[in-house]
C-alpha cells in the first residue's frame, strides 16, 4: 500500500502547459523529445522530425498509438481503428445506420501473448497479422486500409481534403503524444462489408486521428467530431466546415490545457482559445445524457456556441481486476449553432456529428 | 544445495496439511484500480526444525469494478518458523486469468501459531500481502489456517 501511495503521489494532478503556447502555429520540432527525456509541446504546421521514443523518461509499457478513421455518408456513420495499445491491441469496426439507430459494432481485444498487432514508430502503418487488418498513412496525403473484424470488414483509402491538424501535446515526466488529425474523402471503391451486405463509401467525408506517445495511465475526455456545411451570414454562402475538438475531463491525471479546438472552415484552420462541454445526466448509471452545450466562454477572438442533441448512444465497458477500466461512451446526434472565426459569422443548422464522454484507465 | 535442502528436510521434516480463508486489499500500482475479496487455500508442507517447503492450490475472488474474478493457481513457497509461536511464508505461484497464461503473484504471510488442545491440530492467525510483479498490484490482508501435522 506504501508503494501505491508513493505512485498516485509521482502523478500531478495538472501541469502548467502555458510555456508550450499552443495556440502558436510554429514549425516542427527536430525530435519529439528534446535531450532532457521531455515531449515538446506545441502546435506545428508539420512534424517530420525524429521519433526518438527512448530518449523519453516516461515508462517503455506507456508507448502506444494507433489509426483511427470516421467516415460519414448521408446514411451511415463509420468508425474503425487498429489501436496498438503496448500490452494490448485492438481492432474495432462500428457502423451506425443513421435512419434506424441500428449498431453493428466489433471490438477485437488482443493481450499479451495473442497480440500479433506491429506498428511503425511513427505509426504510419500498423497492421494486425492476426486478423489480417493493416492501415497506412501515405505521409498527409490519406491513407489505405483493409479491416477485417469478424462479420464487419472494411476496405479501400482516402484522400485527405485539408492540411491537418499536427499537435505534440505534453504531459507530465516524459510523457505526452503526436497527433495527426485530418480531413479525408473516401476514394472511389471503397467499400464496408456486414456479412453479405456491401455498402459503397466512395466520396464518404471523414476525419482520421494518427496518435503516439507515452500515453497517460488516467485518460477521460470528451470529444466532438462534426463535418457539414455552414451559412456564412454576410453573404448566406454555403461553406465546407470541420469540428475536431478534444478536452481533459476530471479524472484525467493530469490533467492538461492543451487546446485541441480545430475549426476547419473551407480550407483555413482555427483553434479557439478556450472550450467548454457543458451537459447533464439525464440517467447517470446509464450515462444518457440531455443536450449538450458546446461552446466558447471568452469574448476575445475566435467562438463557437453550439447545441448538440444525442440521438443514438453506444457504451462499451470493459474491466478487469487491477489491468484496466474502460467506460467509453458515444453520442451520435445534431449540431446545430453559430459561431465567429476570423470575423466572419456562421450559422450551423443540424448537421451530423459524434462526441464523447470517455474513462480509459490503461 | 536445494535438493540436499529438500532431502534432510523430507527425511528429518513433519508433514503437515493444512486450510486457509483470508481476505486481501489490492490495488494496481499505475492504474490504482482497487480490487478486494477472500481467499481460500489448501495446502501441504513439510518442514525441518526451522524451515520448510509449503504448496498451496490457492485461489483469489477478486471483486474490481463490480465484476467478481476468479484466480485460482497453485503455489509454490518456503516456510519458517520464529520462536515457539511465530512463522512465516513466502510463496510464489501462477494463477490462471484472462490475461495471459498464468498471472505470477508473490505472496507472503507472517504470524503466530496456536495449538488446540493436546492434540495435532494447530489454528494459524496471520497477515499477508501480495504482490503482483512487476508493477501490475499489491496489497495486503489476514488469512487464518486451520493445521494438522500428519
Amino acid at each position: 500500500m506504501v508503494l501505491t501511495m508513493l505512485v498516485l503521489a509521482c502523478v500531478p494532478t495538472s501541469v502548467d502547459n502555458s510555456a508550450d503556447d499552443y495556440l502558436t502555429l510554429r514549425s516542427g520540432p527536430a525530435q519529439l523529445v528534446d535531450d532532457d527525456g521531455v515531449y515538446i509541446g506545441g502546435w506545428w504546421d508539420d512534424f517530420d522530425g525524429t521519433i526518438n521514443r527512448d530518449t523519453a523518461q516516461g515508462a517503455d509499457g506507456a508507448w502506444k498509438g494507433w489509426i483511427h478513421l470516421n467516415l460519414t455518408t448521408d446514411r451511415y456513420f463509420i468508425s474503425s481503428n487498429l489501436a496498438d495499445l503496448n500490452s494490448a491491441a485492438n481492432t474495432a469496426l462500428l457502423i451506425v445506420d443513421r435512419e434506424t439507430g441500428e449498431i453493428d459494432s466489433v471490438s477485437i481485444n488482443d493481450t499479451f501473448g495473442d497480440k500479433e498487432m506491429t506498428a511503425a514508430d511513427d505509426f504510419s502503418e500498423v497492421t494486425n497479422d492476426g486478423n489480417g487488418s493493416t492501415m497506412r498513412m501515405d505521409g498527409t496525403d490519406g491513407l489505405s486500409f483493409a479491416l477485417n473484424a469478424d462479420a464487419l470488414t472494411m476496405e479501400g483509402s482516402a484522400t485527405a481534403r485539408l492540411a491537418p491538424f499536427v499537435q505534440t501535446s505534453r504531459y507530465h515526466d516524459g510523457y505526452g503524444s503526436l497527433q495527426w488529425w485530418g480531413n479525408v474523402e473516401a476514394d472511389a471503391g471503397t467499400t464496408f462489408t456486414i456479412g453479405d451486405e456491401v455498402i459503397d463509401l466512395s466520396g464518404a467525408l471523414g476525419t482520421y486521428d494518427r496518435t503516439l506517445g507515452h500515453r497517460r495511465t488516467h485518460q477521460n475526455w470528451n470529444w466532438l467530431s462534426a463535418i457539414g456545411t455552414a451559412t456564412r451570414d454576410a453573404d448566406g454562402e454555403a461553406v465546407a466546415v470541420s469540428l475536431l475538438m478534444a478536452k481533459d475531463r476530471e479524472l484525467a491525471r493530469p490533467i492538461v490545457e492543451v487546446q485541441k479546438y480545430n475549426v476547419w472552415v473551407g480550407d483555413t484552420l482555427s483553434k479557439l482559445p478556450a472550450l467548454e462541454f457543458e451537459y447533464e445526466y439525464t440517467d447517470e448509471d446509464e450515462k444518457e445524457t440531455g443536450d449538450w452545450r458546446i461552446y466558447t466562454p471568452t469574448d476575445d477572438g475566435d467562438w463557437v456556441d453550439l447545441s448538440f442533441e444525442p440521438e443514438y448512444h453506444r457504451r462499451d465497458q470493459e474491466d478487469y481486476l487491477w489491468f484496466v477500466h474502460t467506460d467509453f461512451n458515444q453520442y451520435y446526434g445534431s449540431l446545430s449553432g453559430s459561431m465567429s472565426i476570423d470575423g466572419e459569422l456562421y450559422t450551423i443548422e443540424s448537421i451530423f456529428a459524434l462526441t464523447e464522454d470517455s474513462l480509459l484507465i490503461l | 544445495m536445494i535438493g540436499i535442502f529438500l532431502l534432510g528436510t523430507a527425511l528429518a521434516g513433519t508433514h503437515q496439511l493444512g486450510v486457509s480463508a483470508g481476505g486481501t486489499a489490492s490495488a494496481g500500482l499505475k492504474t490504482m484500480i482497487p480490487a478486494y475479496g477472500p481467499d481460500v487455500a489448501a495446502w501441504w508442507s513439510l518442514s525441518g526444525e526451522r524451515h520448510g517447503v509449503q504448496v498451496e492450490l490457492k485461489n483469489y475472488s477478486l471483486l474490481a469494478s463490480q465484476e467478481l474474478n476468479h484466480l485460482p493457481g497453485l503455489s509454490v513457497g518456503w516456510s519458517a518458523r520464529w520462536g515457539e509461536r511465530g512463522y512465516s511464508v513466502l510463496g510464489a505461484g501462477g494463477y490462471l486469468n484472462e490475461v495471459i497464461v498464468a498471472l505470477p503473484i508473490v505472496s507472503a504471510e507472517l504470524g503466530v501459531e496456536l495449538g488446540v488442545g493436546d492434540g495435532d491440530l494447530r489454528i494459524r492467525c496471520g497477515g499477508q500481502g501480495l504482490w503482483v510483479p512487476p508493477t501490475f498490484a499489491a496489497g495486503g490482508g489476514v488469512r487464518l489456517s486451520a493445521v494438522w501435522r500428519l
